[in-house]
């Protein structure tokens, strides 16, 4: 009798130990099948083809004892949450354009997922918007049995990322374009161009080959802020930031060729020229340096660069050469300035489009105008980039994400 | 009875501690689960003005139905039964809702004429004389009801890959071609197949070129074309700042057709950086022999890179 209840103590007792742990670190339980990882993300590719379809499962971590019964459901009041976690900016995919299918599952006794998947179609990109990203959370919801779930991956969110897909300019090897952000906006954007102490560049570049013993000026403003690509000296096309009296700053690894990258640097500082470089490709930090940049340059100004001679104080911002027949071979697409030192998310969520009316983007040009000589600015504020010097050329159906 | 008492008591107050411990447990057995909504066809096609009936086979009831476009296909309920109903070509979805929110879809296919999304497509035909290869293009099926078949009456060849047409032309000129799909629509569509090398075949005159980056040096420099290491050599040079070497193995001749095995080299002192900088070493290339006509050859060659076509006296074979 003794041993019986016993028995039935360390049963019960066993029970509450293991009844209420939560997180998958240390407990076992029910997970959508997509989150074990860092983020629970599943990325959805859309592109032009209908429907788009992910085929979910709820699976343990042990085999169930007997058949439990599961349901999932769509749940856009999770998105907000996400984006203050991860510090992103998505919007619930848009109604009437996805539908949540069989979601009531089961994992059969004996076995540990389901063997019917809860399917999410996305229908259709109506009513999407060009560089906006959108984001729909599929969460369980109820499961029977009293079986836990795992909370940390209880929920995927499925992100749909938009294909773009759009020509580019082929600078080739003596072509770039420039614009004067001296003019007066087109449309008032609120920053003293002159005087920023916070600044991001970024753009997808292919480019075709180093130039022999020399630098490839991706963006210029010369003595000021230069990101280029360089082969002076034996660099072997590592990426660097010059200019303003700032320390040296050096990737140290080549600027890959013949591949799209996206190359992003941001500049966050201060009224004393104190700051920080960032660099970035294709969406992962590179290096991040603290400067000092010398005190007649310590803000980045959009409108001051040194031609080779002088100080032009009413220069054009170049992109494809930094001065002096520094040019980039390469093709060129979605290039962006910004009043503002971008995060890593920020850089991360838009590599391919961004919505041309977000705070802080002062020039954006897609490069998509074939045949042209003239490239717009998307945000509105008129600072239309124009070929500057060599052919330019254009290849079609560029396509973001690759 | 002590010790059973307090395991009693021990037990108990475990129980307890365990219900309320978690909240997700204590009244699991009161869950109620939604019914997957169960139709009987997912997918449906018809023509416009047609219809087809969908069984609601299983459900919580209390269902409503959202066409996606309903401009091309709507929908409507009775006795558990959706009809679906064409109104114009294209495609749309019917969701199916219940009263609990499950969806059910529907995806419709209304049959209409096939639609290109060019009229005509523009390649470089091919020679199969002479084995220079055809230059491919793709043109897409923007609308269409599916098992695509192209024919046309010249000398073309097709790749169908879903929706997508690949193109290869062996002979010159405004061609035709016809698309088919499985309700026997047909769309017809223009190929311009173009002789890259037209100008240069009817052309004696001694050409040089480079034509990627633009340059051309036809108007100066010294040809000298001799057989060298192995090679016939076709070579051009302007003093010292320029010289240009074509170079085919003695092995392949100079009769018309794709030889093996041949180089480029090129130097270029004016613009070594501008433009596309000297190759230090020859470089591959694919060379075609267009013509030769026993006088003059007609050669072509390019890479990735470049392409220039040469149009030169023979080589005596040595």
């Amino acid at each position: 009798m003794k041993i019986r209840y016993s028995l039935i103590c360390l049963g019960l007792l066993s029970l509450f130990f293991t009844s209420c742990k939560d997180g998958y670190e240390y407990y076992d339980g029910l997970y959508v099948s997509w989150t074990l990882g860092n983020t629970p993300v599943y990325n959805m590719l859309i592109d032009a083809e209908f429907p788009k379809t992910i085929d979910l499962t709820v699976a343990s971590s042990e085999q169930v004892g007997e058949d439990i019964t599961i349901e999932l459901r769509t749940d856009p009041s999770l998105v907000a949450e996400f984006n203050k976690k991860y510090n992103t900016n998505y919007e619930p995919v848009p109604d009437n354009t996805y539908v949540l299918t069989d979601p009531t599952v089961m994992i059969e006794k004996g076995s540990f997922s389901t063997t019917k998947p809860v399917r999410f179609n996305v229908l259709s990109k109506d009513g999407f918007q060009i560089g906006r990203n959108y984001m729909m959370p599929i969460t369980i919801t109820k499961v029977s049995g009293g079986y836990d779930v795992i909370e940390a991956s209880r929920t995927v969110y499925v992100a749909l990322t938009e294909v773009i897909v759009r020509p580019a300019v082929d600078f080739g090897s003596s072509g770039y374009v420039g614009t004067r952000f001296s003019k007066t906006p087109a449309k008032q954007h609120g920053y003293d161009l002159t005087k920023l102490t916070q600044f991001t560049f970024e753009a997808r570049i292919n480019m075709h080959s180093y130039r022999s013993g020399s630098f490839n000026g991706i963006m210029g403003l010369e003595e000021n802020f230069v990101l280029r690509s360089s082969s002076y000296d034996g660099a072997g096309g590592r990426l660097e930031v010059a200019g303003g009296g700032m320390t040296f700053i050096s990737n140290n690894e080549p600027f890959p060729l013949k591949a799209w990258t996206h190359v992003a640097v941001s500049y966050s500082g201060d009224d004393s020229g104190a700051g920080t470089v960032t660099i970035f490709l294709n969406g992962q930090q590179q290096i991040a340096v603290d400067v000092q940049r010398d005190e007649t340059r310590k803000y980045i100004n959009l409108i001051r660069r040194y031609n080779g001679t002088t100080w032009d104080e009413d220069a054009n911002f170049m992109i494809g050469e930094n001065v002096s027949g520094r040019y980039i071979n390469s093709v060129v697409s979605e290039a962006r300035v910004w009043a503002k030192a971008l995060t890593p998310a920020e850089i991360r969520s838009n590599m391919c489009a961004v919505d041309p009316e977000s705070e802080g983007l002062i020039g954006y040009w897609y490069f998509d105008e074939m045949g042209g000589t003239t490239f717009k600015d998307a945000t509105g504020h008129g600072y239309d980039m124009v070929r500057l010097a060599g052919t330019l050329s254009f290849i079609e159906g560029v396509r973001c994400p690759e | 009875m002590k010790l059973r008492n307090i395991a009693i008591l021990t037990s108990a107050a475990a129980l307890m501690l365990s219900a309320a411990g978690c909240g997700s447990g204590g009244d699991e057995e009161n869950v109620v689960f939604s019914k997957n909504l169960i139709l009987s066809e997912e997918y449906v096609e018809m023509d416009p003005a047609g219809s087809v009936t969908v069984d609601i086979t299983d459900g919580n009831g209390g269902y409503t139905l959202t066409p996606t476009r309903p401009e091309i296909a709507t929908a409507s309920l009775a006795d558990g039964k959706v009809t679906v109903t064409g109104v114009s070509s294209g495609q749309a979805n019917i969701i199916v809702t219940d009263k609990d929110g499950v969806n059910g879809l529907i995806s419709v296919l209304v049959f209409g004429d096939i639609q290109l999304e060019a009229e005509e497509i523009t390649v470089n035909a091919g020679e199969r004389a002479l084995d220079l290869p055809a230059t491919a293009a793709v043109i897409k099926v923007t609308f269409g009801n599916g098992n695509y078949t192209v024919t046309s009456d010249s000398d073309v060849e097709f790749v169908v890959d879903g929706r997508d047409i690949e193109v290869k032309a062996y002979e010159f000129g405004e061609l035709t071609a016809t698309v088919k799909d499985r309700t026997g629509r047909t769309k017809d569509f223009k190929i311009i197949a173009n002789d890259r090398y037209a100008s240069f075949k009817n052309s004696s005159a001694d050409i040089y070129s480079y034509t990627q980056q633009g340059i051309y040096f036809g108007d100066f420099g010294t040809a000298s074309d001799v057989v060298v290491d192995g090679y016939y050599r076709f070579r051009k040079a302007y003093l010292t700042y320029m010289d240009f070497h074509l170079n085919i193995p003695v092995t392949q001749t100079l009769n018309a057709g794709k030889k093996q095995g041949c180089t480029f080299y090129f130097y270029n002192a004016y613009s070594p950086a501008g433009n596309l900088g000297s190759a230090a070493v020859p470089i591959p290339v694919e060379v075609f022999v267009i013509k030769n006509d026993g006088a003059r050859v007609w050669i072509g060659f390019f890479n990735d890179k470049i392409s220039g076509t040469v149009c030169r006296p023979v080589i005596a074979t040595p």
